[in-house]
């Protein structure tokens, strides 16, 4: 931190003179490195040090917010100064007494980053080439993507707020393109968390390659997916970015106070099916989607979301919160300095269940059973969602049959959630970047096996 | 301290510790202001400063960006790019990239954007809500209406002395809306942009934005056919703009692109002549020159279905032998440049919207995809999430929702039949309405 508590305090005050009834400062530092490996070289190298600061004021419902990358006290003053001018009135607030936050770290950082030479990060990528490459002679390229960020934020506001965190998050990916005449696959495989470089003795990079390599194997000689509505088992391999794309953002309270989302004024309601439980925990240790404190220095909780099919909770900033006469729940978040918090997501699951899994797809005649899960995208007013399938297969007599590829599901997140017919006692996480509002933040979502009756598959045969 | 100063002690710094090298310096400012039931919600001011440099040194290449501009900070870049080079892949085509000796005209600024009072851009806020809401009582909630400007001046200086400079701006009008009627909602959305305010057309981006939620209110669900396929031209420009990277170099030299090795065969059908143009006036990703100082301009990737080119940044090009396109383009001063489309955009095949539809007959008409990042360009599969309306008899019907429509590139490239002459410039991309043949769309039974 280059400011002192005392000249935050300054700051705020500074904010805080023509009348606004809230005030605060938000800094940040990030020191980003992405490497990408191609053809068995370091293809590309680019990191760098962003740093800046986001000024905000709130007053009468009206918010301000003003940013920069000069983080020198001088120039942070002056911001202050321009960005009270909004208003014209005298001080309101009282004065500010600010307590640094007792909340827990969560995840641990071993080895950060920035104690990692990049002699060490290439031969980690030399380790997933080898994988890849050696796992099938079809194999004929593998693209290594690796990310790898110290991120080191400090908030304080007018009511005496004092927070600092810092995480690091570590990610590494695997594209890899199957060749068998003229056939061409490909498969994506990546892990990341919030943690050091010690990711790499849980999700080696061997782990990681030959997964990617695995799939693009297996659909050189997958069908091409069905067209049609059908049964399908929806796998916790997938992890949950079904719960994500499909239900997640109804959630998000903001959508709640402007009244868009179909989850508006229904607490204590049914609206999934009772089997269903939900909750986003920004608590659980190195997964993706936690921190220590929210980007508005709200200690991070795990929220209940649905309990057995009833609505319990939203996801919340202090805006939203304020707004519903709720506590904040530790969602604000924002992708830098350079945004203001929005309630997001963090760690997003369906609570495992008691049933078998493979008791779920003993039940199913005719269907398709997805495996992984890719990419997707939700309309969140009408709940529509779709999202791509990176492993699937047919479904036949109760059995996993032929591969298919090229599978997206679409349907309506809330209407899925109540047909959902069964729960598995499994638990399986995916990792992902969620974009809202033109933001993205890191998270992360899991899921049990679970079995929806009847959803659209887009496919070809 | 001034840009050229920075840019002295930037390429100076370069210099001494032997590499060649080229910063880029962007100072940009920006405004966004949002409206929500009448009342301004926020007002974000965005001030950055920052650099990015790229140096060479024995055919190998290291990028650093920076927030911290003085001598130390910029010294300090040049070093950890430095450390860092050794450890990356040794290529001949790694080398200086020269800048243009001047900056090709283009206007692709309007002063008025820093001119313009606050108030006045509140208004144009206010004004989209508004048109919105007149269009329908069943326009009762907004998520956001806004107004937000951009405003960027760019300086690209290397070590063998090239310097140039440029300006852009660009503001929008925008909404995101809810139609609402007997307990169902449905979004609508618009964005309008324009180099200044008085470009804009706030009344136009809210009726519009109303109209395309509530033509989805009661959408019904297809039935899994194979039929003729009608795109709006913002559902062209979403999906050409998916496409794209089936016509990056690097992709290509990568092996990662559908249409590698494939240069004079033909990979669509006639109708199709597809061309990239950064340089065009009027185009959203318009520049004079791209993020690594090489002019812009026309580059046909398709003509009448036969592949023609690729679009390249200084590297890629070097690599294939061929001129650099001008399409080494940069997402700010924390990116490194990198083969990107700008202003991608069909050419149209003469016939207009009206006797388009007329001759398409019945179908679906696509105003809106989901899922476009999913679309597989090494494969070229892909399988998207659709909404729009039906088409009868040529004629746009009510709205559908709840489908799919999967194929690949080739396919779909081979079922274009005509492109309407109403091509215009959205923050897309170039969209045309376009009609296809034969596309197989998943809905309601199998």
């Amino acid at each position: 931190m280059d400011l002192e508590p005392r000249e935050i305090a300054e700051v705020l005050d500074l904010l805080l003179a023509t009348g606004a009834e809230f005030a605060e400062v938000y800094l940040e530092r990030r020191t980003p490195m992405y490497l990408t490996w191609e053809d068995g070289r370091l293809d590309d190298a680019s990191s760098g040090t962003d740093a800046g600061v986001g000024l905000r004021i709130v007053h009468d419902d009206v918010t301000y917010y003003a940013n920069g990358n000069d983080r020198s006290l001088e120039a942070i003053r002056a911001m202050a100064g321009a960005l009270a001018k909004s208003l014209s009135g005298r001080r309101t607030a009282p004065p500010v007494a600010l307590t640094a936050s007792t909340a827990p770290a969560r995840s641990s950082f071993m080895t950060p980053p920035s104690r990692v030479g990049v002699e060490e990060r290439v031969a980690l990528l030399r380790r997933a080439d080898a994988a890849a490459r050696g796992y099938d002679p079809r194999i004929s390229q593998a693209s290594l993507y690796m990310i790898d960020t110290e991120r080191e934020v400090t908030i304080a506001n007018s009511e005496g707020v004092l927070a600092t965190d810092f995480t690091c998050y570590v990610t590494l990916g695997a594209q890899v393109v199957a060749r068998e005449g003229d056939i061409i696959r490909t498969a994506y495989e990546g892990k990341s968390e919030t943690s050091g470089f010690e990711m790499f003795e849980r999700e080696t990079p061997e782990k990681i390659a030959s997964e990617a390599a695995r799939i693009a194997i297996l659909q050189l000689s997958a069908l091409p997916a069905p067209a049609g509505t059908f049964t399908v088992v929806l796998s916790s391999s997938a992890g949950g970015t079904m719960v994500h794309e499909a239900c997640g953002h109804v959630f998000e309270a903001d959508f709640i106070v402007k009244g868009l989302s179909v989850y508006a004024g229904k607490l204590g309601e049914r609206v999934a099916s009772e089997i269903v439980t939900v909750f986003d925990d920004g608590t659980m240790p190195q997964k993706r989607g936690t921190n220590r404190v929210d980007d508005e220095g709200t200690p991070v909780t795990n929220v209940l979301l649905i309990e057995k099919g009833v609505l319990r909770g939203f996801l919340h900033d202090r805006k939203s919160a304020k707004a519903l006469g709720m506590a904040p729940t530790g969602n604000g978040r924002r992708e830098s300095f350079r945004h203001l918090p929005i309630p997001r997501m963090r760690n997003t699951c369906i609570a495992p269940g008691t049933t078998p899994p493979e008791e779920i797809l003993a039940g199913v005649r005719e269907g398709i059973f997805v495996a992984d899960i890719g990419g997707g995208e939700v309309d969140i007013v009408a709940g529509n969602f779709v999202f791509h399938c990176s492993e699937a297969y047919l479904i036949r007599d109760g059995k996993i049959a032929e591969p298919i590829r090229d599978a997206t599901l679409t349907g309506n997140g809330p209407e899925i959630l109540k047909s959902i017919d069964a729960v598995g006692s499994d638990f399986g996480f995916n990792v992902g970047t969620c974009g809202k509002e033109g933001q993205s933040v890191p998270v992360a979502d899991a899921q049990p096996t679970i079995r929806i009756p009847a959803i659209v598959v887009g496919g070809t045969a | 301290m001034n840009e050229d100063r920075i840019l002295d002690i930037a390429t100076d710094a370069m210099r001494r510790a032997g590499v060649a090298g080229e910063v880029y310096l962007e100072r940009s400012q920006s405004t966004h202001i949002a409206v929500h039931e009448g009342k301004i919600e926020s007002l974000v001011q965005r001030g950055a400063r920052g650099a990015g440099l790229r140096i060479f040194e024995d055919h190998r290449t290291a990028f650093q960006f920076t927030a911290d501009l003085t001598p130390e900070g910029l010294a300090q870049a040049v070093e950890t790019a430095r450390a860092i080079a050794p450890h990356t892949k040794q290529d001949d085509a790694n080398a200086l990239t020269g800048v243009a000796a001047s900056v090709p005209l283009l206007v692709n600024h309007d002063p008025s954007v820093g001119e313009t009072p606050l108030d006045a851009k509140m208004e144009i806020a206010r004004t989209v809500e508004r048109s919105a809401r007149a269009e329908s009582p069943r326009i009762e909630k907004t998520r956001e209406s806004s107004y937000q400007d951009f405003q960027s001046r760019i300086w690209i200086a290397n070590t063998a002395g090239g310097r140039i400079s440029h300006e852009a701006s660009r503001c929008y009008a925008g909404i995101d809306l809810a139609a609402t009627e007997g307990g169902a909602s449905q979004t609508g959305a618009c964005v309008g942009w324009a180099l200044g305010p008085q470009g804009l057309d706030p009344a136009f981006v809210g009726r519009e934005a109303a109209r395309r939620g509530l033509r989805k209110l009661g959408a019904t669900q297809p039935r899994t056919a194979r039929t003729t396929v009608v795109l709006d031209p913002e559902a062209t420009a979403g999906l050409f703009g998916a496409l794209a990277g089936l016509f990056s170099a690097e992709a290509v030299l990568k092996d990662r692109s559908l249409f590698a090795n494939k240069l004079g065969e033909t990979v669509a059908s006639p109708a199709v002549t597809l061309v990239d143009d950064g340089g065009i006036a009027g185009g959203f990703s318009s520049a004079p020159v791209d993020g690594e100082g090489t002019p812009t301009g026309e580059t046909v990737l398709i003509s009448q279905g036969a592949l023609r080119a690729y679009f390249h940044s200084a590297f890629t090009a070097r690599k294939m032998g061929v001129a650099p396109t001008g399409n080494g383009v940069r997402g700010g001063y924390s990116n490194a440049p990198e083969p990107s489309p700008t202003n991608l955009y069909l050419r149209p095949t003469g016939t207009t919207r009206e006797a388009l539809l007329a001759s398409a007959g019945s179908g679906i008409y696509v105003t809106e995809w989901m899922g476009l990042h999913t679309v597989n360009t090494t494969t070229g599969d892909f399988s998207l999430g659709a909404t729009g309306m039906t088409l009868e008899e040529g004629r746009l019907g009510g709205g559908v929702d709840r489908m799919a429509i999967s194929g690949n590139i080739a396919s779909l490239l081979g079922s274009v039949e005509a492109v309407a002459t109403d091509l215009v410039f959205l923050v897309q991309g170039g969209g045309a309405t376009v009609l296809l043949r034969d596309i197989s769309i998943s809905g309601a039974g199998s």
